[in-house]
Order: structure tokens, then sequence, then C-alpha cells
């Protein structure tokens, strides 16, 4: 069974056999019928490939539709980046400020964060001075996080609910 | 992804306007191609359509983050074929769903190209049934099986490029297609005949 799954590993792929391969290949109905069907497959794609060329028309018609998009995306689109960006800074700095989580959870948010802010700006199609607010808006966060502001974590074991929640939230993939 | 490299992936205005013109050339040389590529991918016309203008759009805003060492078409396949097995895993789990209240098989894909569904041998006799034969019976495999055999057999690429598009490693690859090819030896009629025939 074993020999079966490298030779119709090396079948698929095109590869060549060994002799020892071969020799299975030749006394194996299994194999055989992958390798048929292989070569049929080969076949057969060449006539789909045929019987989907697209018509002029056709290109046309989807290439027009499609043009009109490709513009960098609207005002309002942007502004939703940048609040979406400033509002997590906010978020952050005031939880921060109100106590200190345990090192793994601040991680974990920070990161959480910059990989939302990463995910949405393509979306939006962010110019590149929003990049650059956008990575101020990381930075601070950040910042915030690690300025050595005098909140020392170990010292302080009451936790808000409210930034546990939120980071429970991350953890559920909430974003 | 942190916020040191989200900084390093900002290019200057400049750049961004050279990319955008690149992927405008890109459409003018390629466009048929990729239209042609979303069709096998997908086995539907409109969702082809959908397909390619959802991931071009997609990768036209992302252009500010493109890794110019990977080379622009290079890229926007890849996000093709993501884009591409993402939306036939939907649809293969709507046309599920779909069949238990309709109480029937999924519709064939090959209908939208004018072909016609061929469930015995002797419609398989013509070019145009074959081609429609392998359409219907792509949809009845796994997104990524189906990715793998389009790539493979219809799109002829390589055990190495397939797996560079996929952001998979050639191994996986490898296991997929054996996987799909089985599938689809199951499904040709002489072999469904047998199997029935055996079973009973």
């Amino acid at each position: 069974m074993k020999t079966c799954d490298g030779v119709q590993r090396r079948l698929v792929a095109g590869e060549k056999l060994a002799d020892s391969e071969r020799k299975h290949l030749e006394g194996c109905e299994d194999c055989q019928s992958v390798l048929a069907e292989s070569s049929r497959l080969g076949a057969q794609g060449a006539l789909v490939r045929a019987a989907t060329q697209p018509a002029d028309a056709e290109l046309r018609q989807v290439r027009e539709s499609l043009q009109p998009r490709l513009r960098p995306a609207s005002r309002v689109l942007r502004w939703a980046l940048a609040s979406v960006a400033m509002a997590a800074g906010l978020v952050v700095g005031s939880l921060v400020l109100g106590g200190r989580p345990d090192a793994g959870l601040e991680q974990r948010v920070s990161e959480r964060l910059v990989t939302l802010l990463d995910d949405l700006a393509p979306l939006v199609g962010a110019s590149n001075d929003e990049v650059a607010q956008v990575s101020e808006a990381q930075a601070q966060a950040a910042g915030l996080l690690d300025d050595g502001t005098g909140i020392v974590d170990d010292e302080d074991e009451s936790w808000p609910d409210s930034y546990q929640l939120i980071g429970e939230a991350l953890d559920n993939s909430w974003l | 992804m942190d916020g040191a490299e989200a900084t390093v992936n900002m290019v200057s205005r400049a750049q961004l306007e050279e990319r955008r013109e690149a992927f405008q050339q890109l459409l003018d040389q390629e466009f048929p191609a990729l239209l042609g590529f979303a069709k096998r991918m997908m086995g539907q016309e409109a969702d082809a359509h959908d397909l390619l203008q959802d991931a071009l759009l997609q990768a036209y805003q992302a252009l500010p983050w493109f890794r110019a060492e990977s080379g622009l078409k290079h890229w926007v396949l890849r996000i093709l074929i993501h884009e591409g097995i993402k939306k036939a895993r939907r649809r293969r789990l709507f046309s599920t769903v779909a069949s238990w209240f309709k109480g029937g098989a999924p519709a064939r894909a090959a209908a939208s190209f004018g072909l016609f569904p061929a469930d015995t041998p002797e419609q398989q006799a013509g070019d145009r049934q074959q081609a429609a034969w392998l359409l219907g019976a792509l949809d009845r495999l796994s997104a990524r099986q189906r990715a793998v055999i389009v790539l493979r057999y219809l799109e002829g690429m390589s055990i190495e490029e397939i797996a560079r598009a996929m952001g998979t490693g050639p191994g996986t690859v490898k296991t997929h297609l054996v996987r799909a090819v089985r599938a689809l030896k199951s499904l040709r009629p002489g072999d469904r005949a047998r199997q029935s025939g055996g079973a009973a």
C-alpha cells in the first residue's frame, strides 16, 4: 500500500518511476487505473480549455464592468479606516492607563489590533498618508503599552473586567 | 504582522503609481488568460466573472502591500486561486444545503457554457460532451481538489508551480492530486456502474 501511494504520487506529478516502482505498476491494477485516469484528464483538460476560451464580447463586457471599480477608495472609506485606527488607539490607551494586564494579554491585544489595521487597510485602498497615519496609531498604541509609564504589572492584581472581556473577545477571534 | 513590518510595506506615491500602471498593463496583456482561468476554476460563467472582478479589485487595492519580488502576474494569480477556492467552497456548501431542500443533485456547471452534462458512455463520444462531463464532475470535488485538478490538467502547471501558487508544499499538492484523481475516476460512468454492480 505504501508503494502504491509513492507510485501514484509520482504518476500524477508526471515524475519518472524507479525500476522497482515500474515493476510494481505492471502488477498493480489500482496504480494502473490512476495512471489511466491521469492520462484521460490530461486529454480532457485540453478539451475543457478549448470550450472555456472567453469570446471577445464576453471579455469586453467583464473588462468594462471591472474598469470603473479600479480606482482608489472613496473618502468615506478612508475616513472609516482612520476612525478605526483612532478608536483602537483610544481603547488600548484608556485600558492601559486604567491598569496593566499580564504581559501575555497585553501582547495579544497589541498584536490583534495591528493585525486588524493591516487587514482593513487594503480593503479600503488607503493612500500613503493614511498608511502613515495608521502606522503612527499603531506605534502610539504600542508606545502606550510599553512606554514605562510607571504602572507596574505585578503589583496591581486588580484587573478591570472590561479589559478582560476585550481580551477574551479577541481570543475568541472577535476581530 | 507587527508595526515595523507594516511600515516596511509602505510605498511612495510614485511607486504606487508605477504599480497601478503595471497592473493596467497586466490586464491589457493577460485579461483573456485570467478570465479563461477563472471560468475553469469556477465552471460557471457568472461565478467566473464575479471571481475575476473580486480578485482583481482586491489585488488592485492591495497594491501598496505588494512585494515586488514575487512578480505582479504571479501575485495576481495567487489571489485569484485563493479567492476561487473560497468561492468554490461557499458555493459547494450552498448547493449542498439547497439540494437537501430540493431533494436533487446540485446543478451542473457545464450547462452554463452551453455544454451538456454527460452521464452515459454514449454521450461521452464527442469532445464537447467529454469537456462537459469533466466540468460537471469537478463540481463534486472539494474546492481544494478542484483547484489542483484545474491547475495541473487544465492549466498544465507543474507541481512546483502549483505549490507556489497555492502557498503550500509540493507534497501536499501531490496528496490532493492523487485523492482528486481517484475521486474523478470513481465518478466515471463505467466505474460507477462497476461499483454499483459490486455493491449489489
